[in-house]
């Protein structure tokens, strides 16, 4: 999930370097707060993302069953 | 019992036949095998947040700049560009406008007539260059040409025409004056 985000923020760079050059600036806000958008969720998932299937003990998550 | 005895055994072989595979490569790269195990999923994830940040911090520094520069290009102040008063018809001439740290390109077409732009691609700015046996713009990098008398689009990948900088002559003395961006979009 990780990989797949950065790899549309990626893309979304280089949209707007390609928009910079053309002088669309109308669309460079969208971009930079889509990228933005983007590195929320991936600092979300960092942070806040825990295994379902396991538990948390003192030494690190281990398989409920 | 046995089947623990024999299931080490194998494990220990398979590690030994790795090793013995690797070796030359090892030589060449030399790293230390143990510590191929020792990024642990967090820092991974740790490496893609910060790559995530950088990412967004390039999209947004980016596009600051280009609104930053979209402002500062207003203002210019006529130049002299030297040596465009010898240039022979069907040849160009490279000077820099309005700052030093613009190259722009001065064409004297075929028939006489002085046109200057800007020399960066709008695709992916890379410099043009005239094409004295073709009479038009060209950037190398990705094949993209423009028309030497007016700057537009005339095929490729870039997505509007050159910028333009007006010129005038004065005194048999050709100077650059103004320059203007297009926004026009190619194919639109």
């Amino acid at each position: 999930m990780l990989v797949m985000i950065n790899i549309a923020q990626l893309w979304i760079l280089a949209a707007t370097v390609d928009a910079a050059l053309a002088r669309h600036y109308s669309v460079l806000l969208p971009l930079v707060i889509a990228s933005g958008v983007c590195f929320l969720i991936t600092l979300s998932i960092i942070r806040w993302w825990r295994p379902t299937s396991r538990r948390k003990t003192s030494s690190g998550y281990i398989r409920t069953k | 019992m046995n089947n623990l005895n024999e299931t080490i055994s194998r494990v220990l072989n398979d590690e030994n036949d790795v090793r013995a595979a690797t070796a030359p490569y090892q030589a060449e790269f030399p790293y230390e095998r143990d510590e191929e195990a020792q990024v642990t999923r967090r820092e991974f994830c740790n490496f893609l947040g910060l790559t995530s940040a950088a990412l967004f911090l390039g999209a947004g520094g980016f596009a600051a700049k280009a609104a930053i520069d979209a402002r500062n290009l207003e203002s210019f102040s006529p130049a002299q560009i030297s040596g465009a008063e010898t240039l022979a018809p069907n040849s160009s001439l490279n000077f820099n406008y309005p700052t030093e740290n613009d190259s722009a390109i001065l064409i004297r077409t075929a028939d006489g007539a002085y046109h200057a732009y800007g020399q960066k691609c709008t695709h992916l700015s890379c410099p043009v260059y005239y094409s004295r046996d073709h009479q038009r713009l060209e950037c190398p990098c990705h094949e993209g040409a423009f028309n030497a008398a007016t700057g537009e689009v005339l095929y490729g990948p870039p997505p509007r025409a050159l910028d333009t900088i007006a010129v005038e002559t004065r005194d048999g003395q050709v100077w650059a004056i103004g320059r203007q961006t297009s926004g026009v979009e190619h194919g639109s």
